[in-house]
């Protein structure tokens, strides 16, 4: 019986493949080849994401060249300008964060740069800062600070902030004092231009 | 429950408004349609999500004295923050006159001289045990979502005490909406040549 399906397994699989390898194939490579219109962040977006899981506590600055999810507690700077960083759910940020792409569902204190769009997802908690040229705020999401939308400041206040306190969180004498370096910069939002 | 209301007031407000560059506080919640409407208008915004914070910090009835030494958290700025327009909507009822002085203060520092106060303020005789949201459908039209199912006797703010609570400013305007809200636009008195007067006296003085 098993030598009956072995001998005639191998029969009709051959004289099925060829006509279809001639043809079939293909098309279907063709079809599978047709490149998919990209959202303009999925360029640059690399095919792995890095985690940082519920359990894990990171303090300090993070750079690196891929995408990341937070899910544990982050505390420092996160620079990854040219790819896309969640905080996810359970993810707790005390960090100044600049990034291409930023999609908040947890909680973060501290100021937010998008080279593109910030997303406050609905069980989002956010105080800070956010400089982004498009920020979307879902409908139950917290957010308690300021909301700067102007593209070309973007990248230039990325490279001046640094992690600073967010002003809610400290008295005002001591935020005033905390924050005198990136005054300047603030203020110059006053006077856009553009 | 959402309902759409004329805001006469807002609309002047935003015609006031310096374009682009103009720096807008909500005192309010976060909410998309508001936030894009002034970003729409090349605005910076700052959202202070007052109302909730003050619960969160379990300041809502806190002594006059502890409530000013907590506003600077409460309701913190940038050093050298000024602010063109300044949004209270339902807001004053749900504080005490003290502690509402205490807020008006404070912002109207950081008013610009051309800045305008806009207040929504609940009239009648009960209010939602919670400020509702509004939203800005155009410059004249305010949407209303009472978020809240049980009503409360409101901390009353009458007209004639409006300007008395928010020391340095006046309201040359105010209008009277048929969904039990008065809006008032309140400017710095220094900006009409006006001391700070009862709004009853400046609309003799109008006339």
């Amino acid at each position: 019986m098993w030598k009956r399906e072995n001998e005639a397994a191998p029969a009709p699989t051959p004289a099925a493949a060829p006509p279809a390898a001639r043809t079939e194939p293909r098309v279907e490579k063709n079809e599978r080849s047709e490149p998919e219109p990209p959202a303009p962040y999925r360029a640059v977006e690399s095919s792995t994401r890095a985690v940082i899981g519920a359990s894990l506590e990171l303090q300090g600055d993070l750079s690196g060249n891929e995408d990341l999810l937070i899910e544990g507690r982050v505390q420092g700077r996160i620079q990854l300008a040219q790819h896309a960083v969640t905080v996810g759910a359970k993810g707790r940020l005390s960090a100044t964060v600049h990034a291409r792409v930023l999609t908040i569902e947890g909680e973060v204190d501290g100021n937010l740069v998008a080279e593109e769009v910030i997303t406050l997802k609905k069980s989002a908690r956010v105080r800070g800062d956010l400089v982004a040229p498009r920020v979307v705020i879902e409908d139950g999401a917290r957010f308690k600070g300021t909301i700067d939308m102007d593209p070309a400041k973007s990248s230039q206040t990325a490279q001046t902030s640094g992690p600073r306190p967010v002003a809610g969180n400290v008295d005002a004498g001591k935020t005033a004092a905390a924050s005198n370096t990136a005054a300047p910069a603030r203020d110059a939002g006053n006077s856009k231009v553009s | 429950m959402k309902a759409e209301h004329p805001s006469p007031g807002l609309k002047t407000a935003i015609e006031h408004l310096p374009r682009p560059g103009g720096s807008v506080l909500d005192l309010g919640r976060a909410l998309s349609a508001n936030i894009d409407f002034f970003h729409g208008l090349g605005s910076r915004v700052r959202i202070a999500d007052f109302d909730r914070t003050v619960d969160e910090e379990q300041a809502r009835d806190a002594i006059p004295a502890l409530w000013e030494r907590k506003l600077p958290h409460l309701l913190p700025f940038h050093p050298g923050e000024r602010f063109d327009l300044v949004l209270a909507w339902d807001l004053p009822n749900y504080f005490s006159r003290e502690r509402w002085m205490a807020v008006a203060r404070r912002i109207t520092e950081r008013l610009t001289p051309g800045g305008s106060f806009h207040l929504l303020v609940r009239v009648g005789a009960e209010m939602p045990d919670h400020p509702c949201d509004y939203r800005i459908v155009e410059p004249g039209i305010l949407s209303e979502e009472i978020l809240a199912l049980t009503n409360v006797p409101p901390q009353r703010l009458p007209h004639a005490d409006v300007e008395k609570l928010h020391p340095g400013l006046v309201a040359p305007r105010s209008h009277l909406g048929k969904h039990g809200m008065q809006e008032y636009v309140l400017e710095h008195a220094a900006a009409h040549n006006l001391p700070p007067r009862p709004t009853a006296q400046l609309r003799k003085r109008a006339r």
